[in-house]
């Protein structure tokens, strides 16, 4: 094992699910920067895991798990946050790429999952977005997979009737 | 189920969100920072790295910075520093060099010792400043007030500065910032605009006084006058005898004034002996008429007088005891004076006691041996 090799792999993981592990955090804090802020630690915790050479089976799964327990620290700290704080917050992306149709989607669906609670909020984008199966799901919440398709069936009425569809 | 898959449809096309390509590099290269910063070690932990639980994420992510901060620094930070030194007033890095360099210098002099040295450093430098200007000729009536006004501004911070300092730091300092004036003075008198923007008067009386420690002031005066008396009385028979009464008035008055100046306040006192050294000065300068005269390198002090140099030839006149009485009962009585101070002066500054009780003896025998 050596820095050259490390970091190669760092990159590789890096451009595979940068993107994914900025989406799981932006609808987890609704705030581009603190969501890029996020995404960027998320990825130096991992590096701590790569540096060690600690053993990976499942670097996807891990990055999620990072990101879980980051976003738990986030909750933790923005309840002691003021409201100046609070009123800053909102989505509101800088992307030129995509349309302005899209993004009008892309904030409409944001906001609305902010309307649900962490937790059902959290197994829909993983669900839905990222398509992972309800066991791979209850393995990085460290909950049963019974749980999550329970919650999962729940979160869908209730966005629905968010979106009035 | 049909909403439900509508729902579940749409929740789908936040896949297309993503981070922007601008901040996708801009934390990429953050990453690859951090991650050559915590290069990889060979031995296993079992622990979250190098990655405090709680600190901000901007905190955190200066850190990852850290190295590349510092590297700048050194590298563009350090040759812009580096040209800076060798500025000028008018030049383009000269407000570096007073703003940035010499404000860290200052920093970093932490006791009163080094900043005493430095702010000596610093007058040198100022006056440096002015020769070289001079010497490239841009010492205009403008750049020579604000040369003038560094130069005395600096000269008095490091007068402070070397008062504040210990004793042994407080003697060099002090003789450094003298040197470098009088050689300054010395050094541009004849030629420069410079000597009439900052006039000699501002350097004789408000800055070279100012140099001087009151305590100092006098032990210096005492000191020198008590020289003279040795070589007045030594030499009694060399002189003429309305040179030798002329002197002895002077030099007289000289050690009454410098008597008068232990008791005073300092701002009294300074100007008691600026009249005392004006007078011993006048009879210093007329004894070196006379002959080749012997001077201590480290007080400046006349302490011998060959005539065997001087062209004149001195008529050994009578009617000189008068004079010499006068002059030694006089310079007893200023002995008592002086004596006298040795007690203000040791509250003030030990250091100085030793000296002073010399002179007072010396004044004392000088006396005696007039009588």
């Amino acid at each position: 094992m050596n820095q050259n090799t490390q970091q190669k792999k760092f990159e590789e993981v890096f451009t595979l699910y940068s993107d994914a592990i900025f989406r799981f955090c932006i609808v987890k804090v609704s705030n581009v920067e603190q969501a890029e802020d996020m995404t960027q630690e998320v990825f130096m915790r991992y590096w701590g895991y790569l540096r060690v050479d600690k053993p990976i089976d499942n670097p996807r799964a891990l990055l999620y798990t990072i990101a879980n327990n980051l976003a738990k620290d986030w909750y933790k700290k923005k309840k002691t946050d003021s409201l100046d704080d609070q009123i800053a917050l909102g989505y509101d992306p800088v992307e030129k790429s995509s349309g302005p149709e899209t993004l009008a989607e892309h904030k409409e669906l944001v906001t609305a999952l902010q309307l649900l609670e962490e937790n059902d909020r959290t197994v829909m984008i993983m669900r839905f977005v990222e398509g992972f199966e309800p066991r791979d799901i209850a393995a990085i919440l460290n909950e049963s997979a019974n749980v999550i398709s329970v919650r999962l069936n729940r979160a869908t009425k209730r966005l629905q009737t968010i979106l009035h569809l | 189920m049909n909403h439900d898959l509508k729902t579940t449809e749409y929740v789908a096309k936040l896949k297309d969100m993503k981070l922007s390509e601008q901040s996708k590099s801009r934390i990429k290269n953050n990453l690859q920072e951090y991650a050559a910063f915590h290069n990889v070690r060979n031995t296993e932990v079992d622990r979250s790295i190098g990655v405090a639980q709680n600190p901000s994420l901007l905190f955190r992510l200066k850190f990852a910075y850290m190295p590349l901060i510092i590297l700048l620094a050194v590298m563009i930070g350090g040759g812009t520093t580096l040209a800076a030194q060798a500025s000028v007033p008018g030049d383009f890095l000269y407000p570096v060099k007073i703003g940035v360099n010499e404000n860290i210098r200052e920093a970093l002099a932490v006791s009163t010792d080094s900043e005493a040295n430095l702010q000596a450093d610093l007058l040198e430098e100022r006056l440096e400043e002015a020769k070289k200007l001079q010497a490239k000729g841009r010492l205009t009536a403008e750049t020579g007030v604000v040369v003038a006004t560094n130069i005395s501004t600096q000269a008095k911070v490091a007068a402070a500065a070397s008062k504040l300092s210990s004793a042994d730091i407080s003697t060099e300092t002090k003789a450094r910032i003298q040197v470098a004036l009088q050689s300054f003075l010395s050094s541009t008198n004849l030629d420069s605009t410079l000597a009439t923007e900052i006039s000699t008067s501002l350097f004789a009386t408000e800055l070279a006084t100012g140099l001087y420690d009151i305590n100092a002031y006098r032990a210096d005066m005492k000191a020198r006058t008590e020289a003279l008396v040795k070589i007045m009385n030594r030499y009694e028979a060399k002189l003429q005898a309305d040179v030798y009464a002329d002197l002895s008035v002077k030099l007289v008055t000289a050690i009454k004034l410098t008597a008068e100046a232990q008791t005073q306040i300092e701002a009294d006192a300074r100007v008691t002996l600026d009249k005392a050294a004006t007078l011993t000065g006048e009879v210093e300068s007329k004894l070196s008429t006379l002959g080749q005269v012997e001077i201590d390198s480290d007080t400046g002090i006349i302490t011998d007088i060959d005539f065997s140099i001087d062209p004149m030839i001195i008529d050994r006149g009578e009617g000189n005891s008068d004079d010499s009485t006068g002059a030694s009962s006089t310079s007893g009585s200023a002995g008592s004076g002086v004596s006298g101070g040795v007690n203000i002066d040791t509250s003030i500054d030990g250091s100085l006691d030793s000296d002073i009780i010399n002179s007072t003896t010396s004044v004392g025998g000088g006396a005696s041996v007039g009588l």
